[in-house]
């Protein structure tokens, strides 16, 4: 939606990119802390599946809420335009679970209201690796296609067509620390970053601001998940 | 394309050097002292600009060449299998070649970005093994290709890679801000840029001005 820009008492636009994964990754790691459960290298590896147990119809009012929190925005009145997922669905192994995943993905949250999927493809690299230990074939991880560029493209387009005032970001790669600093520089957009502290400090460093996900976390469990969640308003 | 009075249109390139050296080596196989003559590349584009149909007519005028690379040769150049110390050894003479070569040619910038360690451990020895990849290059070329379109900067944009994850960004800049991509690779090899590209060129009918017989360095 684009709108004269001449109105000094604008609503500012909030767009939401979120990297599916490393914020699935962010969560079970906040989500261990909260139920002070140890977590294990197959909970990471499930990430992307417990991510479901996320709360994501609240998410636009949640971002919304602690948006007023940030200093300096706090006082603009904001609209929430758009929420791009970017997910590349990795194979766990467990093919009913990963087919369950991508259909949860095209059937419960791209309907979401203001909700936009984008799935990518993974790649498995055909050149095989040999350990230098003892010579065995390394398994080399699948990689996300184009999943990067296509969220460094659209900060930077929908900036371009003046389509949001601030961008908040899910991600944690600095691969993505130039569109960031290129549509803060020259098109003079807010991008808040949002993620854990100990991840993404090249990213929450180039963002003009963030929040911590930890201050978001209380409001986005499943009430089953978490005894103590607070009622919305 | 918008109309610029009479002026001449701006030419940008963009070029992944692994890319596109990985099939520079294929192609050269049987022929490894043929060498790329990146002095006349430049030249070589806008003559074949000249060649394609709907850009005959104008004017066109050469604004720089930008080459996106990182210091992690590809996987079959044996670069895997040095130690560490002849690898440092060979990133240093890369660099050298990048910088006090290649970038000081007239228009060049060559962009480097640092190789980034994502090690694998092995399931039967548990030995960590060194495995280094190439981090953000496409991204930086996708911004390119859209920050300098948004400032209206050029208005051919030459792309040297087969790389699809650029695909969104060639689309962006055509359809949204009037430019025109035109992907240059070699005929054949097909890749989804050159179907999302306004236009092609081939690099082979180029080869008579760019090919260099040489001793073989990276270039």
């Amino acid at each position: 939606m684009r709108r004269e820009r001449d109105d000094s008492e604008d609503i500012a636009r909030v767009r939401v990119f979120i990297d599916h994964w490393e914020f699935s990754l962010s969560w079970q790691i906040a989500y261990s802390g909260f139920t002070r459960r140890k977590l294990t290298a197959s909970d990471l590896e499930n990430a992307q599946v417990e991510s479901q147990k996320i709360e994501w119809k609240l998410l636009p009012d949640i971002i919304l809420e602690h948006l007023d929190e940030v200093e300096y925005i706090k006082d603009s009145p904001k609209e929430l335009r758009n929420v791009d997922v970017y997910a590349s669905a990795r194979n766990s192994g467990n093919q009913k679970a990963d087919n369950d995943f991508r259909n949860w993905l095209e059937k419960e949250l791209d309907p979401l209201p203001g909700f936009e999927v984008y799935h990518f493809p993974r790649k498995k690299l055909k050149r095989s690796v040999q350990c230098k230990g003892c010579g065995a074939s390394l398994d080399r991880p699948e990689l996300e296609k184009g999943l990067k560029t296509k969220m460094a493209c659209d900060l930077l387009s929908y900036a371009v067509e003046d389509l949001y005032d601030i961008g908040v970001l899910f991600a944690d790669d600095p691969e993505l620390s130039p569109s960031v600093l290129c549509v803060q520089e020259i098109f003079d957009k807010k991008i808040i970053h949002i993620g854990l502290k100990s991840r993404g400090q090249t990213l929450r460093s180039a963002a003009w601001g963030h929040v911590l996900l930890n201050d978001l976390m209380k409001d986005l469990f499943k009430p089953h998940d978490f005894g103590n969640k607070r009622t919305r308003k | 394309m918008r109309s610029r009075a009479g002026r001449p249109s701006r030419v940008r390139v963009f070029i992944d050097y692994w890319n596109f050296a990985r099939d520079w080596y294929s192609i050269h196989e049987r022929q490894p002292d043929k060498n790329m003559d990146w002095a006349a590349l430049p030249a070589a584009i806008l003559e074949a600009l000249d060649r394609v149909p709907l850009l005959r007519s104008t004017r066109k005028e050469l604004r720089a060449v930008k080459v996106y690379t990182s210091l992690q040769p590809p996987k079959d150049s044996g670069f895997d299998d040095l130690d560490e110390e002849e690898k440092l050894g060979e990133e240093r003479r890369l660099n050298d070649w990048f910088q006090n070569d290649l970038d000081q040619l007239t228009a060049y910038t060559v962009d480097i970005t640092p190789r980034a360690d994502d090690p694998l451990q092995c399931d039967v020895c548990g030995h960590r093994n060194s495995h280094f990849v190439e981090q953000g290059v496409d991204t930086k070329i996708a911004i390119d290709l859209v920050a300098l379109a948004s400032s209206d900067l050029y208005d051919i944009a030459v792309l040297v890679t087969n790389d699809s994850d650029l695909v969104p960004s060639v689309q962006c800049v055509q359809d949204s801000l009037d430019k025109l991509v035109l992907h240059l690779g070699f005929e054949d090899i097909e890749t989804e840029v050159r179907t999302a590209a306004w236009g092609h060129l081939f690099i082979e009918g180029m080869f008579a001005d760019i090919v260099r017989t040489s001793e073989r360095p990276y270039s």
